[in-house]
């Protein structure tokens, strides 16, 4: 594992060329993330980052300077970051703070940006309520939010015969919005659906055996899961063994990003409907170069957390390109509404909530050599799954 | 009916691993008296040593079987290394001080584990044999469960074998009774130690190697084991194997009803439980072993602080409310925390030294008192101030309702129904969404300007520690020491024991709420982080850290802990090996914590 | 004058019954010692007696007020001191403060938050430490006292709420013999002047003769003989008992 200071060792040796002369500072972005609580997504996620930097910086930077990114280490709790951000503000002079994992993290260190009136570029936080119910000006958010990613999935639930559902999710804050906007709008679609039980598992603590069973018991016909990492792993296993997917649609969240798919190796559970990254098999230009790009510096194939982290710098990038100066209001402007690229294709963050149109991956899973892969899959583009500006200037009472 | 049949068989399978843990946890426990944080983490290396032998050895039972006993042994070696090269150092500091080095042990494990595995989880190929169904009443129930229900009274029955018809076990049973008498016997407690802590931590090594057939190992397995193995040990009563098998078992099945009965359950069920039984049984179900006082009365006088560090702590005083001239904002950021964190300290002090009770889960209090103030300013729009009078009222009332319970418990299983109360507040404040935001918490609490809520945080502070302090040395502070000395001596001259110490715990509970409150302003939000284990933790690190034996032990300690919390986190990403292995220095540097090592180098 | 009566008293612990209903009175400055051999059941009457442990039958009235049941606390509160068997003191505090603490306990001073304990009943506490001649080891922390000085401050501790019934549980075990007698006469001169009963209990059965009004024998539970000392001693019964033949 990198350090944090070989991590600035090679932003510092970068720079270095400019020594010498008389160039002008860097602009410095104060990145925090969930490094040692999550490392299987962060670290991925701070490969992408420092690509991004590195490839930004190799083309001339931004505005004719460099750009540095510091990184901290939250540990997962919301009251590290917000400290971290003070000191990333306070003593690293940072122009704009980013990053982020979990939920609270996220609307932690967004309402500390409002706060200190600074820009906060969140990445993976996917709580609705960082843009929509406690959404501020100062804070923009690249990933699709749960809302999205239930919408994109209920697009291809509504399609199954399936009338009677179960749900199973980690027993916190993204489980349950998930759920939530699931049932809603599964509902609107398909009045004749009925869910007819739910599991709570506690986060990292799932009883498999006993959630597999409760599941069944009702006799569903489809499963939302949303559970992920080691719970999934746990829950896919029981699930295999006892059966719980044989003639059962399944509808899971996240499940096709490589960081969650690869640990189910060849138990990978087929047909499950789900959202991810099927990495290589997307052909596109931008993709198949990142993949490369990535593989040379890394030797390594991108995971999500690697879109995220290299996405969000070229976000952040195409934002400060855009607003031309580093004050708050400037960079507002210049963000709001700005085009960025990214692996996925060309994306933005919209003026109305400051939500990312980043879309995802929709496909359904499949095995093949012992390995999950995502097939029949397409590209649901962000933009097309949030509601209509007026709900949405509706659900944001606290933004100016 | 055959879903009930199904959901018991599952609860049996799933209580198996539990079992593991706490049996290991509970001979260790007997015999050192060390309350083995790190136990979790040797489950976790269990895990990540069996997944690299197993997947290195051919598919077919038996080679299984021979992997997971490697996995099992090697993780005993690991067990035994710790307990010669740290643990046994420390059986002479004062008991729980091993706690904290059991905490470093832990910290320095997972960054281990993360350099040598990766970040990745590592699910373990299923062999087909593993994959196998049994048709059970029309339902599929997995074989590899049914291999896992049988393994439980096995071990039981083997580990029962060794403790009643061996001579090791008979010396371990005279050690968990008597250890006094059992040194008076000449038994020789350094190899006996070393093996018990060896088979323990074989132990867990098992249970953590048993579970890859069903899950991966991963780098967050270890703390979602260690709370739960307390529990058990705890429920079972301490010390005793067959109470661990019994609490597991329950633990096991009332999980797996209790997640159809109450779906959104799930995190608060166990300690629920804990919280039940203990109420009704203080010692467990099947503990009989003399309880063993969680902070010992050490003979040792609590020591009064000399006029000379008074005045060098007054002085600190006035150079720290001219900090915001000086003191860039950031810093000051980080001094706002450290008097927060002296102040939490110091209320835990007061029912930990001269209360005598050792408290899990004191952040329920500094999680009420942050609750209460947030609330205040955001649903009825009070301000600051009355904010802060409201957190310490909360927060001591419900300390007072609580104490009740927990002042007829001692030792550890006190401490462990403080943890259960905690993370009911914890559940509360994740689960009531409506009131507390849930997970997402309330945010936007900030004070007026960072630099007269500093001079608010630095009178509050120390206005409540300087209360604090003058308690302990009162009448009240006397005699509840006393109490803790000697519950019987204190009865026969006319002191309710219980009484003194539910006041002190209101009194520390409001405290503890103070500082909850102050934080809450200091980040300007309040979540459930703040109520959860991990805050707990921290802050019997820094009393621990600090020194028990002094009032000015939780400030140094404070500070020590939470200063180098703060500079770790902002220079290394390796911070939790650094911070594992300072704590190791410092536990064998000065065994009476900071504050009592640097007098004795200046005496 | 009877103060303190003793009826049917009974205990077992876990079906082994280790008191089985005595009944015995100790008037009003009377000195009684209770003895019998090792594991006949006295420390448990001592202990149902001050209220460390609950009976499952009998009634203890003290000036006829039933006290079975009540705290060991409250028990304390309308007049019996008591001492262990094995000495019981507040081991980290110094000798003074472990007397401060029972005169606090008896003044019911323990609510006050904001004073410095060192400022109350200091007088106090030196005047009774001076009358069990511990005045010079005042400010010693306890832990490091020898044996018999524990033992005397066990006794200012018991005697600091001028109880007007002593329990003793072997006044002076584990001290040498010349301590032993010296804390016998030091504990019959101080109840003497107050007129306090004292029910103890002693192995040395020289200086029980020599000390107690009445005698009580106990063995295996059972009260087996009760008498002045002559008789005692030449009670067959309980030459038995102590002889075991
Ligand atoms: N808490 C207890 N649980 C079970 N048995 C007990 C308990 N306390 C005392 N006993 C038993 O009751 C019997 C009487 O004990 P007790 O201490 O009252 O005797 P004693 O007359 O004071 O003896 P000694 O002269 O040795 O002090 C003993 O056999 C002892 O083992
Ligand atoms: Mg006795």
């Amino acid at each position: 594992m990198l350090t944090r200071r070989t991590v600035l060792g090679t932003a510092a040796a970068l720079a270095a060329p400019a020594a010498g002369r008389a160039q002008p500072a860097p602009i410095r972005i104060g990145e925090i993330n969930s490094y040692s609580a999550i490392p299987s997504f962060t670290l991925p996620y701070r490969n992408g980052w420092q690509l991004a930097t590195e490839q930004i910086n190799a083309s001339g930077g931004i505005l004719g300077r460099k750009l540095e990114v510091i990184s901290r280490d939250d540990t997962g709790k919301p009251q590290d970051a917000v400290r971290l951000a003070g000191e990333l503000l306070d003593e690293q002079k940072v122009d704009i703070l980013a990053g982020g994992y979990l939920s609270n993290v996220g609307l932690a260190l967004s309402d500390f940006a409002q706060q200190r009136k600074r820009l906060y570029i969140a990445g993976e936080p996917l709580s609705d309520a960082l843009v929509w119910q406690k959404g501020n000006r100062y804070c923009f958010r690249l990933r699709p939010s749960t809302y999205m990613q239930a919408a994109m999935l209920v697009e291809e639930a509504a399609k199954l015969p399936a009338k009677r559902w179960v749900s199973v999710a980690p027993n916190y804050e993204y489980g349950l919005s998930t759920v939530k906007w699931f049932k809603a709008l599964l509902s609107a679609k398909r009045p004749d659906v009925t869910f007819v039980g739910e599991q709570w598992p506690g986060l990292g603590k799932i009883d498999a055996g006993a959630t597999a069973a409760a599941l069944a018991e009702p006799k569903p016909d489809a499963i939302l899961n949303v559970t992920f990492g080691p719970d999934l792993t746990n829950f896919v296993r029981q699930g295999n063994t006892r059966g719980l997917f044989e003639n059962r649609s399944v509808v899971s969240v996240l499940t096709g990003e490589p960081e969650y798919l690869e640990p189910l190796g060849d138990e990978t559970p087929e047909g499950w409907i789900v959202t991810g990254y099927p990495q290589a098999q997307v052909t596109t230009p931008a993709n198949t170069a990142f993949i490369a790009a990535y593989r040379a510096r890394f030797s390594a194939v991108p995971g999500m957390g690697s879109i995220v982290g290299y996405s969000l710098i070229q976000s952040i990038a195409a934002g400060i390109r855009r607003a031309g100066a580093l004050d708050a209001d400037k960079l507002i402007d210049g963000f709001s509404g700005v085009s960025f690229e990214t692996p996925f294709g060309p994306a933005s963050y919209r003026a109305v909530d400051h939500q990312g149109t980043l879309g995802t991956f929709v496909g359904k899973t499949a095995l093949r050599d012992g390995k999950g892969i995502m097939v029949d899959w397409h590209y649901s583009n962000g933009a097309a799954y949030l509601p209509s500006d007026q709900e949405v200037q509706a659900l944001r009472p606290s933004a100016g | 009916m055959s879903f009930l049949a199904i959901q018991f068989l599952t609860g049996l399978s799933g209580s198996v691993s539990l079992f593991l843990m706490s049996a290991g946890l509970t001979i260790i426990f007997g015999v050192t008296r060390v309350v083995n944080f790190a136990h979790g983490s040797l489950y976790m290396l269990g895990a990540y040593i069996g997944w690299s032998i197993l997947t290195r050895l051919p598919h077919d039972p038996l080679w299984f079987v021979g992997g997971v006993l490697a996995a099992a042994l090697a993780t005993a070696c690991i067990g035994a290394v710790i307990e010669t090269t740290l643990l046994r150092r420390l059986y002479r500091a004062p008991e729980l001080f091993q706690l904290l080095a059991t905490f470093g042990v832990m910290l320095v494990i997972q960054d281990l584990t993360l350099l040598v595995w990766g970040p990745n989880d590592l699910p373990m190929p299923r062999a087909p044999w593993l994959r196998g169904s049994v048709t059970i009443f029309g339902d599929h129930f997995p074989a590899y469960d049914l291999i896992l229900i049988a393994i439980g009274p096995t071990v039981l029955a083997a580990l029962l074998l060794l403790l009643n018809r061996t001579r090791f076990g008979m010396l371990i049973r005279a050690c968990t009774e008597n250890r006094d008498l059992a040194a008076a016997l000449g038994i020789n407690h350094r190899i006996l130690s070393t093996s018990v802590f060896a088979l323990g931590a074989g132990l867990a090594g098992l249970g953590g190697a048993l579970i890859l057939p069903d899950s991966s190992a991963n780098t967050q397995m270890d703390l979602a084991v260690i709370v739960e193995a307390f529990v058990v040990v705890v429920v079972g009563g301490m010390g005793s194997i067959s109470g661990a098998f019994l609490a597991s078992l329950m633990i096991g099945e009332l999980q797996a009803f209790g997640i159809v009965l109450l779906p959104g359950a799930t995190l608060v069920l166990v300690f629920v439980i804990m919280a039940a039984v203990l109420s009704v049984r203080p010692r467990g179900l099947l503990g009989d072993a003399p309880i063993p006082s969680a902070v010992s009365a050490t003979g040792k006088p609590m020591r009064p602080v000399s006029p000379r560090i008074q005045l060098f702590g007054w002085g600190l005083v006035v150079l720290a409310a001219t900090a915001p001239f000086w003191l860039p904002p950031y810093w000051l950021s980080v001094l706002t925390e450290i008097l927060i964190a002296a102040a939490f300290a110091s209320s835990l002090h007061l029912i930990m030294g001269p209360g005598g009770m050792i408290s899990f889960g004191h952040a329920a209090w500094f999680g009420l008192g942050a609750y209460g103030s947030a609330l205040m300013v955001r649903t009825l729009g009070a301000p600051m101030p009355l904010a802060l009078v409201a957190a310490p009222l909360i927060a001591g009332l419900l300390a007072v309702a609580f104490g009740w319970f927990v002042v007829r418990l001692a030792g550890v299983y006190l401490a462990m129904l403080t943890l259960a109360f905690a993370q009911i507040v914890w559940a509360t404040a994740t689960q009531w969404t409506r009131v507390t935001g849930g997970d997402d918490g309330i945010l936007g609490v900030w004070p007026s300007g960072p630099v007269p809520f500093f001079w608010w945080v630095l009178s509050l502070s120390v206005v409540s520690i300087w209360l604090l302090q003058r308690v302990a040395r009162s009448p009240f502070g006397l005699v509840l020491i006393a109490a803790r000395d000697s519950e019987a001596r204190a009865l026969s001259v006319g002191l309710r024991a219980d009484r003194l110490r539910m006041v002190a715990f209101a009194v520390s509970g409001a405290a503890a709420g103070l500082a909850g409150g102050l934080f809450v302003f200091a980040t300007g939000s309040v979540f459930p982080t703040y109520v959860g284990v991990g805050k707990s933790v921290d802050v019997l690190l820094m009393v621990l850290l600090g020194g028990i034996n002094t009032v000015i032990g939780p400030i140094v300690g404070a500070f020590a802990y939470t200063g180098f919390y703060d500079l770790l986190l902002q220079t290394i990403s390796m911070w939790r090996l650094a911070l594992g292995l300072t704590i190791i220095t410092l536990v064998l540097t000065f065994p009476d914590g900071l504050a009592g090592g640097w007098r004795r180098s200046r005496s | 004058m009877t103060l303190l009566s003793v009826r049917d008293l009974t205990k077992a612990f876990g079906g082994n019954k280790v008191v089985s209903g005595i009944s015995f009175d100790v008037a009003i400055g009377e000195i009684v010692a209770l003895i019998g051999p090792n594991g006949a059941g006295k420390s448990t009457c001592f202990n149902m007696l001050n209220g460390q442990i609950r009976p499952d039958r009998g009634a203890i009235l003290l000036d006829g007020t039933n006290i079975v049941s009540w705290s060991p606390d409250r028990i304390c509160r309308v007049g019996v001191g008591r001492g262990f068997q094995i000495a019981a003191t507040f081991g980290s505090l110094t000798v003074r403060d472990n007397v401060r603490t029972a005169l606090i306990a008896r003044q019911r001073a323990m609510w006050r938050f904001f004073r410095s304990a060192s400022g109350v009943f200091t007088t106090e506490s030196d005047a009774l430490l001076d009358r069990v001649g511990l005045s010079l080891l005042a400010d010693q922390a306890c832990g490091t006292l020898a044996y018999g000085d524990l033992k005397r401050l066990e006794l200012a501790l018991a005697l600091s709420n001028q109880p007007r019934l002593l329990l003793m549980d072997e006044p002076t075990a584990g001290m040498t013999v010349a301590d032993r007698r010296k804390v016998m006469d030091l504990m019959l001169a101080l109840t003497r002047e107050t007129h306090t009963a004292v029910l103890f209990t002693e192995h040395d059965t020289d200086a029980v003769f020599r000390t107690a009004d009445r005698v009580l024998v106990m063995d295996k539970g059972a009260l087996i003989a009760e008498g002045v000392p002559a008789v005692i001693r030449s009670n067959a019964a309980v030459q038995a008992a102590y002889l075991g033949c």
